[in-house]
């Protein structure tokens, strides 16, 4: 990792002060978002390894669950949840040129939510074969910020042409941080190489209860190189979840402060030292006020996160 | 794609399903009264099927032809495109079809109506009868209401599985021609309704195929037979 991935920028800092400032005063713009963070409490947070920015360790995907089109009921339906998402203080939203219409649906609703602005760590990804500038400027004005906060090479695709371009950015300080993605452990072993030999700030990968095979390097690698680390996939697309709520949670999943599925498998996700945020993805107000409610209160610990796998093999 | 084997069908399938079929309903409130023209092309189609006149190869393959581009332009290129970045993709397929059959089928009237008791032909109006009835049917019992349903001539599946009814019921050296994009969308429409858990669309999309196999079978057996 190079110097310059943890030095903090001037833009950076501005960014930091204001909003720190704005959260400080309680200020009128954002109180209303703000309100129901407090009344809940702060969510858990994690230091950006690279420069030690907190970022709330539930972030909010936008694969599939964005994606509506021009569908107006649709786009309020997003909206809502993106309410929601800041009001419970969250910041990461995730989303990639990918997904159809889902940076545009982003974009709708930042538009209504003016105040959230100040709050929204954006990240998003380039994901062709030639063109990354064009792409990226495309992506940003269809999310509607004057810069993303992280960008990412999406599934390493032409990573050998996209990532000196978005450290190239970061330099120039037109975007914060830069990363590399993967998904359902494909090219693991490049990934593992990228950490090792590129200035990374992030590594986003799948890793949930089931699917853990990160644990053994990839993992380990990220925190020894101060990668932070971004979670997809946590409820294998919704498939875990359903599996598991034919069972009854464990009795001492109120240990940690988990009520239903989705806060057990986010928190045993997050509770790993070398995670800095899990990115579940929901259309809906009320699962995302679940996943939410994993960022609050306790995180397992190395005894009850192997209880947690137990458990969950065993059914 | 590297570790191409890796993936599977859900990971191309970028919307859910509440936003598939929600789209169907944008696309229809936005179209009509298109249905009453394409309603009109059906009623059409059935009484050449019917009366099979000189010419009812070329007109019953010249509004299928309008179909193909109509369901190209006003139902991938205006509306899927918006959800699904294949769609583009889907479009042309789409209009690729509709100048086949408007140049092998219209133009050089290569196709002639034969609608008898045959097995060949009973499979094909079975078919036929799935784009019209068993499609929307299929819809409603998964759960669409009546105003997201797939029409024949309006939207993708029941256009194509309508198009292999009635192409089942034409003869001609080119028909095979003009089966192939209608079955490959089927196979692909299944293929969707299949990982999105849809399965009463998937189960009779695939039917639609398995018929138009036996139909075309049946068909191949009676010419040996002629022979």
């Amino acid at each position: 990792m190079g110097a310059s991935a943890r030095d903090p920028h001037k833009g950076l800092t501005r960014r930091a002060v204001l909003a720190s400032v704005a959260r400080a005063a309680g200020g009128a713009l954002l109180a209303p978002l703000l309100a129901r963070a407090q009344q809940d409490g702060p969510p858990i947070t994690r230091p950006i390894p690279s420069t030690g920015e907190a970022l709330p360790v539930i972030g909010l995907g936008s694969w599939i669950t964005f994606n509506v089109g021009r569908d107006a009921r649709g786009r309020a339906r997003c909206a809502d949840v993106m309410r929601a998402f800041f009001q419970s203080g969250g910041r990461m939203i995730d989303s990639s040129p990918m997904y159809g219409s889902s940076q545009e649906v982003i974009g709708h609703a930042m538009a209504q939510l003016p105040s959230a602005r100040e709050v929204l760590f954006s990240a998003d990804k380039v994901w062709t074969g030639r063109g990354g500038a064009a792409q990226i400027e495309e992506s940003r004005r269809r999310w509607g910020v004057t810069r993303f906060d992280l960008l990412q090479v999406h599934n390493l695709v032409n990573w050998e042409e996209h990532l000196p371009l978005l450290l190239s950015m970061k330099a120039a300080q037109r975007l914060r941080y830069v990363g590399i993605t993967t998904s359902e452990g494909r090219r693991h072993v490049e990934i593992e190489q990228l950490l090792r030999t590129q200035s990374l700030d992030f590594v986003q990968i799948t890793y949930n209860v089931v699917d853990r095979e990160v644990e053994s390097r990839i993992l380990p690698l990220a925190a020894d190189r101060g990668i932070g680390v971004i979670v997809n996939r946590p409820f294998r697309g919704g498939s875990l979840v359903d599996d598991l709520e034919r069972h009854p949670l464990p009795p001492w999943a109120g240990e940690v402060g988990c009520a239903n599925w989705p806060q057990f498998l986010l928190k045993f996700i997050v509770s790993h030292p070398a995670v800095t945020c899990a990115i579940p993805a929901t259309s809906r107000v009320e699962h995302l006020r679940e996943n939410m409610g994993a960022a609050l209160g306790l995180l397992p610990d190395e005894r009850m996160r192997r209880r947690m796998v137990q458990y969950v093999a065993q059914l | 794609m590297d570790e191409w084997w890796t993936y599977r069908p859900s990971d191309f399938l970028l919307f859910s399903r509440d936003t598939y079929v929600q789209l169907f309903e944008q696309y229809h409130a936005s179209v009509w009264p298109a249905h009453l023209v394409l309603l009109a092309a059906w009623i059409a189609v059935a009484w050449l099927l019917r009366r099979a006149p000189p010419l009812g190869g070329r007109a019953i393959t010249a509004l299928l032809a309008v179909q193909w581009a109509w369901v190209g332009w006003a139902f991938h290129e205006s509306h899927f495109t918006s959800i699904n970045p294949m769609a583009g993709y889907f479009a042309a397929a789409f209009y690729a079809q509709a100048a086949l059959l408007a140049v092998i089928g219209a133009g050089w009237g290569r196709l002639t109506v034969v609608v008898d008791r045959s097995a060949r032909a009973s499979a094909a109006l079975a078919v036929l009868l799935t784009a019209i009835v068993g499609v929307p049917l299929a819809g409603m019992l998964a759960g669409r209401s009546w105003t997201q349903i797939e029409i024949a001539g309006m939207t993708p599946d029941a256009t194509a599985i309508g198009t292999l009814g009635v192409l089942l019921l034409l003869r001609g050296r080119m028909r095979p021609t003009l089966l192939v994009i209608p079955a490959v969308w089927c196979g692909l429409a299944g293929v969707m309704h299949w990982t999105m858990a849809s399965r009463p669309e998937a189960v009779v999309v695939l039917l639609a195929v398995a018929l138009s196999g036996f139909a075309l079978l049946a068909g191949r057996r009676l010419s040996v037979q002629q022979a």
